[in-house]
């Protein structure tokens, strides 16, 4: 089977989606030949030369303006419509929603199945036009439930939808170091997450530490990350009493972080989902990552991350728009470390068990090859 | 609703008593008191819930917490299921009692459980700590007096005078603020010594002396990326339905206070909409008030959502009497007007129920302010406009008589100074010019000291200087606004004057979660252009009838220029010019005669000036001289 893939989101552009359809492409296996079409960069020829798989590059450009917009379409359509004729491909996989118009135009001009991947945030752009293209794809993957249900509401039908789980990024999964039981030392918290939508719920954390610093005198919060909303939490942190139990530590390095997975006791994360906040969590990733490496997580019943936790084995998921429910949470897993660490080790187990990228990977190019196939997805039940 | 004082320290039994019924009017139906050798607390309880069940001071189930409070915990019933749960056992049904379970659970962080307007005091015996609260905006008022390891604290500084220990004297800073702002800025009173305890902070008084910290301030940044004005709106109106629905608990009748404004028409058109019977309205007017009159616009609200409407009218001859009653609640001089009709809405409402909606706190809220679209005009202006069409603008704004007030506004706008300096100018009572000559060269920089004060405690200060993160124009007057005129003139009145009448106000814009959400909005949804309230208006587009949508800003106004000019002369001139005049002790005498021949012979308007001295005057009669009649 070929394959080309079409997405405005690839590497060596840093995001969530560019990581997640890089580290399936890199474990594609039963794919023989396979092309990427993807916005330029500047540090684009140095990557695209170490890659096992061609990449064609248009040109970025971030001018917001019909015209502008409407000749970045085209050029990415044109230049999908040669990666297929050149790689003499049978599907085209959009790794963006907005690229689905080109799946429509090389399905319509070469004959090509297309299948779009959904993931979340990005749905609740361009609605209209999603409205449009996305209902007439072959099939459309689906990250998680919450992902189903935006899709549907775009018009998709459901039997069209296939639920793949993302996979943590921490490859080969760490779970296997050695972990002190309970944690690091010390009361810390853990937040790994972009600080540009609200609906991460750090407002909630700094509204619930108070509370629960009334119960764990020690406790201290470090926050990764950033983004414009960082300066927001600073000042709130101020006005709440808690400046001096919070650290923000900005984005760093991925050993860094790795190092805080490892230090903290309990990651909490309590994202909700509102649309005037940016959406919801698509699938949440991130408690992935906490739990494989063994630690217990606290999660907001919302958007995707049900997918991702198990409510009382891998994490615990409570209301995100009530802090005193999440200072209960954190303070039951920072106090009773007998619970935290079984949670932990379930959450490790589990991930290991049943995530990682090769079986994303796999299951990306399982539906990849049905719809070639047999043509369109007709899932009797999901 | 209640009132509540107490004193850490010795304090004898009558004296308690004393300073407890001082209070009287905060809480006709019941009293309560607490004493050992450490501490004494008391009450005076107006009963809104649990009528019988919520006497006060209420103890935990061991008696080593107690507590008196005064004021309303909307969230009271959430609060207690989850404390239940936690294992806390219940003796009443009254709110006040989650107060001690949650210190028990979460010590002085139980403040950030509490959603609604408070101010409390709780006697913590095991650890000899006495923590005062007050809740985030200020609604209730809460001052404190400490000397020799004693704290006395009281919600009406009147309560506080009655300890022996407390003497009256006028401080020498809070009267230049009240010259220049027409009201006393917190943490000062009008009393040396006597402090206002600011809102969103606690104070802890114990063995390690006294601590006060803050707990909340609204963060005004406007980086929430509000997806659509739709998603706005629809968020503001669930927000504020909730805010209505918190506010209609109560076991006694309620009702609204009810102007021809946007704020008090929304909250009565939510009101209609939750409450299965007619809503109570109120409405105030002045005799012959023609423009200031807004019975029409009132009338019209009431009819359309049915409701049992009432009016009632201020006259110019109850001026003097009334005035003398208002300033003795206020406790310290208030040169606002809107306190008399305030007080007789009050009054009105009063007798038909204990509990009144009102509309206080949209302005700040919504920024239904005019002058901040035109300072934000004027910042424009000195961006861009040329150098030569600026000093021309200068040259004309001088050339302006005196006797309108178009050349100083112009030149406040004009001024090359700090924004919020030239705004809390703009909003002052007595202008500097005419301050200069009242205090004969004793001119303090008032507002300039204010401003640095609030310069240093506000959240988005700090944030400035690092790219973007420095709040607008726009929401750093929000800000100001809320921080000082709202608390220390708006709420202040709205408390003292309903509480003098024995009826509780609450407000549903007051509500520090709407706040938190709106404060980080976009500032093009609130104010556009010169328009107000844009945001405000579109949620309630479709629902409130348009004229009261377009209507013109119509800041509760007394028509006070004309009756200091014709009813009141002759009483402006036995208060201010007598001999033994209090204010010719604090001000030139000459300047205070200027002023009044100048007003009432018309050549110039110093009806803020006036009425500011008018108020001094009666004040320092009533609470530094005994009352002494004219």
């Amino acid at each position: 089977m070929n394959v080309v893939t079409v997405t405005t989101d690839f590497p060596p552009a840093v995001g969530g989606i560019q990581a997640v359809l890089y580290n399936t492409l890199r474990h594609f296996s039963v794919t023989e030949k396979m092309a990427v079409v993807a916005p330029d960069h500047p540090d684009a020829p140095a990557f695209d030369r170490g890659q096992p798989f061609a990449v064609r590059r248009f040109p970025a450009g971030r001018s917001t303006f019909p015209l502008a917009r409407a000749s970045r379409l085209t050029r990415m359509t044109v230049e999908t419509l040669r990666a297929v004729r050149g790689t003499r491909g049978d599907v085209v996989l959009c790794g963006h929603p907005y690229a689905s118009f080109v799946g429509l135009v090389a399905r319509r001009v070469l004959g090509t199945p297309f299948v779009v991947w959904a993931h979340a945030k990005e749905l609740l752009t361009y609605r209209d036009l999603l409205r449009r293209w996305l209902p007439r794809a072959d099939a459309v993957l689906v990250i998680s439930a919450h992902t189903r249900r935006l899709v549907e509401e775009l018009g998709v039908d459901a039997a069209r939808t296939v639920l793949i789980p993302y996979a943590p990024d921490c490859d080969p999964a760490p779970a296997g170091d050695p972990v002190p039981a309970g944690g690091g030392a010390g009361n810390l918290i853990l937040t790994v997450a972009r600080m540009d939508d609200l609906y991460k719920g750090h407002d909630v954390m700094l509204r619930a530490l108070p509370l629960i610093a009334a119960k764990v005198p020690t406790v201290r919060w470090v926050v990764v990350g950033d983004g414009r909303l960082r300066v927001y939490y600073e000042r709130m942190a101020e006005v709440l009493g808690v400046r001096d139990r919070v650290r923000f530590t900005g984005a760093v390095p991925t050993l860094e972080k790795n190092r805080l997975f490892q230090e903290c006791r309990v990651f909490a994360m309590p994202s909700r989902d509102r649309r005037i906040d940016g959406g919801a969590e698509g699938f949440g990733l991130v408690y992935l990552e906490a739990n494989a490496f063994g630690r217990p997580v606290v999660a907001g019943r919302a958007g995707g991350t049900t997918d991702a936790v198990v409510d009382g084995e891998t994490g615990l998921l409570v209301d995100p728009e009530n802090e005193v429910a999440v200072a209960d949470a954190v303070v039951r897993l920072l106090t009773d470390a007998d619970f935290a660490a079984r949670l932990g080790k379930q959450g490790a187990e589990r991930v290991q068990k049943s995530f990682g990228w090769p079986r994303t990977a796999a299951a990306v190019e399982d539906t990849l090859a049905r719809v070639v196939r047999t043509g369109p997805v007709r899932q009797s039940r999901h | 609703m209640c009132g509540i004082c107490g004193v850490l320290g010795q304090v004898d039994r009558p004296t308690l008593v004393r300073m407890r019924d001082r209070m009287i009017h905060r809480g006709p139906d019941d009293a309560g008191l607490y004493l050992d050798e450490r501490v004494g607390l008391a009450v005076r309880r107006l009963s809104i819930i649990d009528l019988r069940g919520g006497r006060q001071p209420i103890p935990n189930e061991d008696g080593t917490v107690r507590v008196v409070y005064n004021g309303e915990i909307y969230n009271y019933q959430e609060l207690r299921r989850r404390l239940e749960m936690r294992g806390h056992r219940f003796s009443t049904r009254s709110d006040t009692e989650i107060l001690v379970h949650g210190y028990e659970e979460y010590g002085e962080a139980i403040v950030h459980l509490l959603r609604g307007m408070y101010a409390f005091a709780l006697w913590d015996e095991s650890q000899g700590r006495l923590v005062l609260v007050r809740d985030r905006l200020g609604q209730k008022p809460l001052y404190f007096w400490q000397g020799d390891g004693t704290v006395i604290f009281a919600s009406e500084i009147k309560a506080i005078l009655e300890h022996p220990a407390v003497s009256r004297a006028v401080d020498d800073e809070a009267l230049q603020h009240y010259f220049a702002f027409g009201y006393v800025p917190g943490p000062r009173t009008m009393f040396d010594g006597i402090r206002k305890l600011p809102p969103g902070h606690y104070l802890v008084a114990g063995g390690s002396g006294v601590k006060v910290t803050r707990y909340w301030d609204p963060v005004f940044l406007d980086f929430q990326r509000a997806a659509s004005t739709e998603d706005a709106v629809a968020e503001i109106r669930w927000r504020l339905d909730e805010s209505v629905r918190l506010r209609l608990i109560a076991d006694v009748p309620l009702g609204a206070l009810l102007s021809g404004g946007i704020d008090s028409a929304a909250v009565v058109a939510l009101m209609a909409q939750a409450s299965a019977k007619p809503v109570k309205t109120f409405t105030v007017g002045f005799e012959g008030g023609g423009w200031f009159n807004e019975f029409d616009e009132a009338r019209l609200i009431a009819r359309r959502y049915h409701t049992e409407h009432h009016e009632t009218v201020l006259g110019a001859p109850n001026v003097p009497d009334l005035l003398k009653k208002v300033l003795w609640h206020l406790d310290e001089p208030l040169a606002d007007p809107a306190a008399l009709p305030t007080y007789l809405i009050c009054e009105t409402a009063r007798r038909d129920v204990t509990v009144a909606l009102t509309g206080e706190g949209g302005d700040e809220l919504f920024g239904g302010y005019p002058r901040y679209g035109w300072f934000r005009m004027a910042r424009t202006l000195a961006a861009w406009a040329p150098l030569p069409l600026r000093a021309t603008l200068a040259q004309a704004v001088a050339a302006v008589p005196s006797r309108y007030s178009l050349g100083w506004r112009g030149d406040v706008m004009l001024r090359d100074a700090p924004d919020e300096e030239r705004h809390l100018e703009w909003v002052g009572a007595i202008r500097r010019r005419e301050r200069k000559a009242l205090l004969d060269g004793g001119l303090r920089p008032a507002p300039e000291r204010l401003v640095a004060a609030y310069l240093d405690a506000a959240p988005h200060e700090s944030a400035a200087g690092r790219p973007g993160a420095g709040a607008s124009l726009l929401h750093r007057l929000m800000y100001l606004d809320m921080k000082t005129w709202l608390v220390d003139d708006i709420l202040m009145k709205v408390d003292k004057m309903s509480m003098a009448a024995s009826l509780e106000a609450r407000s549903p814009f007051l509500d520090h979660r709407l706040i938190d959400f709106i404060a980080t909005l976009p500032e093009h949804l609130k104010v556009r252009h010169l328009g107000t309230k844009w945001l405000l208006k579109k949620v309630f587009e479709g629902i409130l009838p348009p004229e009261v949508l377009r209507r013109r800003k119509h800041a509760f106004s007394v028509p006070i220029r004309r009756w200091l000019r014709a009813d009141l002369k002759g009483y402006v001139a036995a208060r201010l010019l007598a001999p033994d005049a209090a204010v010719a002790r604090y001000v030139n005498g000459g300047q205070v005669r200027r002023l009044v021949n100048e007003h009432m012979s018309a050549r110039a308007n110093h009806e803020r000036a006036l009425w500011t001295l008018l108020c001094f005057e009666e004040w320092h009669r009533l609470f530094m001289e005994g009352g002494r009649a004219s």
